[in-house]
């Protein structure tokens, strides 16, 4: 029990961090992140991929010689994200970003997070049911 | 070791913290915006100057800047001045078209000329054109090529050295997103990745009875592990197989930390800690912004784009659908993916990444056209 006060606590932080984090940046705004989609201001562009920069200087340092799980390219990795990029596209939200949009005060976003939450649950259905695909889930 | 881990991600995490009130500070509305940009304009180099003339000419709602190519003028002619050469070119426009300025071909070619000789592309199209035909007024045709190579090219600058909003900086969000997805995986040993989260939570049911299932084993294995113990003690005594648990308590401790936590020992009501803690640190940011509004749409370009009213809800409700699937079917989000996948260079993730990131272009250049 102790141990699960601690995975609050510690998730928690992180959430606030990021849901502060994403604000900031403006990633949670609609106009900014569809100028960045039309290449008509590449401020979150830079954003992204200078945050993969130094997450990946990071991960070579702290995590040198480690096991860390494996992203496997399956089967459903373009259809999925190609999805995922269409949903997106119309709603300016990622999961993590729906919430962040809801906190800042967009009411509609509370549609979002139901079809988030309505498209996580039948994904699994799917694929218990017919996909069956090695999606990296099951190591450690 | 782990608090160290701890402490010093908290200290990140405040000066993250600082550096964002500190920057609210700057610009929380038009006007502080507009005060900050010319206080830095005033005392900063050739470059803030021009960004500011940009800002005058294009003119900027957000930043309550009317377009104004007086004002525009004189900043690029500062800027200009100090042989900045995207701000020569840019005043040699104003000078040939009159916008801001008298029109004056003249001194407009000077411009381009400065400019040229700084290697600037446009311009020295601009003096070869007018050096081909002095007779007749260069100024007669606006060349599209032109006007597009300027948009271009004050895009690619700008963005790279300018910030057009009042959101943080690029670099300052790049460390932030590098600082979230590093300390994550430090931490929790697990890498972030938010659509599991939400794939954790609406399984929920299916989580407890993992987590019972988990509880009845180990149960039924300490049994087991009693009674082998008691016939280990009968055999080979007491001290001798003290020494022995104390060994394997030594390895097992190794072993765990060599593999990194279990992500499924995090119980599922974490994740919706984790989920409702992203969206109060939205509501606290805004509030520290200044910008936080109850509204019934997702802002000013939302409704130019799809309109405004409860058919939003529904567009809504579906694409957070295609979300929520297609997140899980490539096996993760922007954070999962982009961010912790990509900076792993992850095969899924790579091509996962440019899947969604290829699509949403795509779709947003479509509706551009569309509308």
């Amino acid at each position: 029990m102790k141990n699960h006060l601690r995975s609050h606590i510690f998730l928690g932080l992180f959430g606030l961090l990021m849901g502060m984090s994403l604000t900031f940046i403006g990633f949670a705004d609609f106009g900014e992140l569809h100028r960045m989609l039309v290449f008509a201001d590449l401020r979150l562009l830079l954003v992204f991929a200078g945050g993969v920069m130094v997450s990946m200087i990071g991960f070579a340092v702290l995590a040198r010689g480690q096991k860390l799980p494996r992203k496997p390219l399956h089967k459903g990795t373009v259809a999925g994200g190609i999805l995922f990029g269409l949903g997106w596209a119309i709603t300016g939200a990622c999961p993590s970003v729906a919430l962040v949009q809801l906190g800042e005060g967009y009411l509609p976003a509370l549609a979002t997070m139901c079809g988030i939450a309505i498209g996580a649950w039948v994904y699994r259905w799917a694929q218990t049911r017919y996909f069956h695909w090695d999606t990296g889930a099951c190591e450690v | 070791m782990r608090i160290y881990r701890v402490m010093l991600t908290a200290l990140c995490a405040l000066l993250l913290v600082w550096t964002s009130t500190v920057n609210a500070d700057d610009a929380t509305s038009g006007e502080d915006a507009l005060k900050w940009w010319v206080d830095r304009a005033e005392h900063g180099g050739p470059k803030m100057q021009y960004g500011l003339g940009q800002l005058y000419a294009m003119g900027n709602p957000a930043l309550g800047i009317q377009q104004d190519d007086t004002q525009a003028a004189v900043w690029y002619q500062r800027a200009a001045e100090q042989g900045y050469a995207d701000a020569q070119f840019a005043l040699g426009q104003l000078y040939e078209d009159g916008h801001g300025v008298a029109r004056d071909e003249r001194t407009a070619l000077a411009w381009y000329r400065k400019a040229s000789e700084q290697g600037h592309p446009v311009a020295r199209e601009k003096i070869l054109a007018a050096e081909a035909a002095p007779a007749p007024p260069a100024s007669a045709a606006p060349a599209p090529a032109t006007a597009e190579g300027r948009s271009l090219m004050s895009v690619v600058t700008s963005t790279l050295f300018l910030n057009r909003t009042n959101f943080w900086d690029w670099w300052q969000g790049a460390l932030a997103l590098a600082f979230v997805t590093l300390a994550f995986w430090w931490v929790m040993r697990a890498p972030l990745g938010v659509s599991s989260s939400w794939d954790r939570i609406v399984h929920w049911r299916e989580e407890e009875e993992y987590a019972r299932k988990q509880r009845a084993m180990f149960e039924r294995g300490d049994e087991l592990k009693d009674a082998m113990l008691a016939e280990t003690i009968a055999q080979f005594g007491k001290e001798a197989v003290a020494k022995m648990l104390a060994q394997q308590r030594k390895d097992a401790a190794k072993a765990a930390a060599a593999r990194g936590a279990d992500r499924r020992q995090i119980p599922w009501q974490a994740h919706v800690t984790f989920l409702a803690m992203m969206m109060i640190g939205g509501l606290l940011a805004s509030v520290m912004r200044g910008e936080f509004h109850l509204q019934l749409g997702l802002g000013a370009d939302y409704a130019r784009l799809f309109g405004s009213g409860p058919h939003i809800w529904v567009l809504l409700l579906t694409g957070g659908f295609l979300v929520g699937f297609g997140t899980r079917m490539a096996g993760g989000c922007t954070s999962g993916h982009g961010l912790s996948g990509c900076s792993r260079l992850q095969p899924g993730s790579l091509v996962g990444t440019a899947a969604f990131f290829g699509t949403a272009v795509v779709t947003s250049l479509i509706l551009e056209k569309l509308i």
